[in-house]
């Protein structure tokens, strides 16, 4: 579903330059669960944003569905991010003055789905995720563990092929961290969802299919 | 942030609808000039010579008027008039100013002034020199109080008038109706010089239809051009253009009246020009506003980028909470600029001026407002959509 073939990321400040990914080679099937691991400033963050098109590669190829992603337009990438990417952030990245169906639904409104459906849909997700009954509070006024199942259910709500879960439990303590890694899990094993994760914890990395471990922007076997 | 360019817009917007409000009240079509749309004026005379040694520039002289705007081809009503001067009356020891404007029967024609009582002066008591005015219903006031005024006399600048006719007020700023007292042209002891062909008065022109605009202007332009010139020593020439009143403005900017040439494209430019100029300091202002206000927002576009916005839809957002931004100050600028102009006729600075909205001048708001919604929001909407996601996320954007 997704490849990269010998993928490169600098980043330039002035005369400045860091090599952030080095020579990455990766390959990730449908229905896939890995984990990426690797001390701070390993590129893993790196690697998760090039993988869902939020950054592109200094050099190299990224193909996702076998289409060479250097060859398509700006709008093209917003659809596929629409279509078939869901990310989940450490740091939840919900709109703070939006309710939770607001914040859920963003991904369908760059689609043509009716408002009714948008809610329906919402509604379905926010209820697998435990927060039936909070639709429209404000991302304030809910926990950290909260808050990321709602961040879940927004990337879950477009019914993505690759979700892209950047530390997802890192703000958490550990037993909310528990909660979201079996929603995680659960997820995974109802649906035929790729999940690509990165995390420092070894013990959630060891409950998924893959380990991909990063040391200075490059794999490390 | 918000609030503050709210602020910002509203403010604009306030001073340029006070200003479409009063270029409507001096040019727009509303009684007594409701015929604008084929009235020609003849408002300017410039006598040159020759050898450009000299010019003199004028309001047209009775004998220009008299003798080569009369029965000019299309045309349904010819007037002559003077321009409005200030007259003193004494009213049981009260001193009472009112401004008076000499003029003909086809005057009445030409303009369409709402009569309260009685009527205009006729041909035939204009031809006999008959001793009638029409007064305006401020003068009613001054003079006779709430009684009624027809077939009274009124005594201005020492000579005895009768009353026949009362008309609404008609604000100064419409200089070619504006008077408080009409009286007929040829009771004025010298007012017929046929030689005269810069003076001080106007000819108003009310043709069949607008498209018989052309066929006056080159009838009488073909007169002109061999006007007899003795007694206009030393001027070799006389330049006057049956015109709009806008027309002749445009023209007195531009050349000062020494050229028949239309310049009305170049003021309409000029007027669009000075508005966009005015229009665009505040909007660079707000432009900064809303950069800034956008960058906070930083996490948010990155969010609706990663999960799928285009560039294109993040600009459509952006400029249409931007648009509703500028909507929402344009009616409050509305509210506010409804107030001032009220206050400012209450006041009457301007005799008579009643500022008033119409459809056109909403119209002229709306087309402001969007304008400067969109002049405003197309930089930091564009600048905006095209941030890196990554970059917005995180919010490292600059």
């Amino acid at each position: 579903m997704i490849e990269l073939r010998s993928v490169d990321k600098v980043y330039s400040t002035g005369r400045l330059e860091t090599l952030a990914l080095a020579g990455i080679n990766l390959c990730i099937q449908s229905g896939e669960f890995i984990s990426v691991m690797g001390p701070s400033g390993s590129g893993k963050s790196t690697l998760l944003n090039v993988m869902g098109l939020l950054d592109s590669p200094t050099r190299g190829d990224l193909f996702f569905n076998d289409m060479k992603v250097e060859d398509l337009s700006d709008r093209e990438r917003a659809r596929i991010r629409n279509t078939s990417v869901g990310f989940i952030f450490q740091s939840f990245h919900l709109i703070r003055d939006l309710p939770l169906i607001d914040n859920v639904q963003i991904p369908l409104l760059y689609r043509r789905i009716s408002g009714r459906e948008r809610h329906r849909r919402c509604r379905d997700v926010l209820e697998r995720v435990g927060l039936g009954s909070r639709i429209h509070h404000k991302p304030g006024q809910l926990s950290g563990g909260q808050q990321q199942r709602a961040a879940i259910a927004r990337a879950i709500v477009g019914d993505p092929q690759l979700i892209l879960a950047d530390e997802p439990t890192g703000n958490l303590d550990s037993q909310m961290g528990d909660e979201i890694m079996t929603l995680l899990q659960q997820l995974h094993s109802d649906s035929n969802t790729a999940i690509v994760m990165v995390t420092h914890d070894a013990r959630l990395a060891d409950q998924t299919q893959r380990i991909v471990r990063l040391f200075d922007g490059r794999q490390v076997h | 942030m918000t609030f503050v360019n709210l602020f910002g817009i509203t403010f604009t917007l306030v001073i340029l609808f006070m200003l479409v409000a009063l270029l409507d009240h001096v040019f727009g079509n509303a009684s007594p000039e409701a015929n604008q749309n084929r009235t020609l004026g003849l408002y300017r005379a410039n006598l040159v010579r020759e050898d450009d040694a000299g010019s003199v520039a004028a309001l047209p002289g009775y004998g220009l008027l008299d003798r080569y705007g009369r029965d000019l081809p299309a045309v349904e009503a010819f007037s002559i008039s003077t321009l409005f001067r200030r007259a003193i009356s004494y009213v049981e020891g009260r001193r009472i100013e009112s401004y008076i404007k000499y003029t003909d029967a086809a005057f009445w024609d030409v303009l369409s002034f709402e009569f309260i009582e009685g009527k205009p002066f006729s041909r035939g008591e204009v031809r006999d020199s008959l001793r009638y005015a029409v007064i305006n219903e401020a003068t009613r006031e001054r003079f006779f109080g709430t009684n009624t005024a027809l077939g009274k006399p009124i005594t201005i600048d020492t000579e005895v008038f009768v009353v026949m006719g009362v008309v609404r007020n008609v604000s100064m700023l419409r200089i070619v109706p504006f008077a408080d007292v009409w009286l007929p042209i040829t009771t004025l002891h010298d007012y017929y010089r046929p030689d005269e062909l810069a003076g001080l008065n106007f000819g108003l022109i009310l043709a069949r239809s607008p498209q018989d605009f052309d066929i006056i202007r080159r009838a009488f332009s073909a007169r002109i051009a061999s006007a007899d010139m003795s007694g206009n020593a030393p001027y070799d020439k006389v330049i006057a253009v049956p015109e709009t009143k806008f027309d002749t403005m445009a023209r007195l900017v531009f050349t000062q009246g020494k050229s028949v040439a239309n310049k009305t494209p170049h003021l309409i430019l000029m007027i669009v020009l000075s508005g966009i100029v005015f229009m665009i300091l505040p909007s660079i202002n707000l432009i900064n506003l809303n950069v800034s206000r956008i960058l906070e927002r930083s996490d948010e576009i990155g969010i609706r980028k990663a999960f799928g916005a285009s560039s294109a839809s993040l600009v459509f957002q952006f400029l249409f909470e931007n648009l509703l931004l500028s909507i929402m100050g344009g009616f409050v600028a509305l509210c506010i600029s409804l107030l001032v102009l009220q206050g400012i006729s209450d006041m009457g600075i301007i005799p008579y001026a009643e500022f008033q909205l119409n459809y056109r001048i909403l119209l002229y708001m709306i087309l402001i407002t969007v304008t400067f919604g969109l002049l405003s929001g197309l930089y930091p909407a564009w600048r905006m959509a095209h941030m890196k996601p990554i970059d917005a996320l995180r919010g490292r954007v600059t």
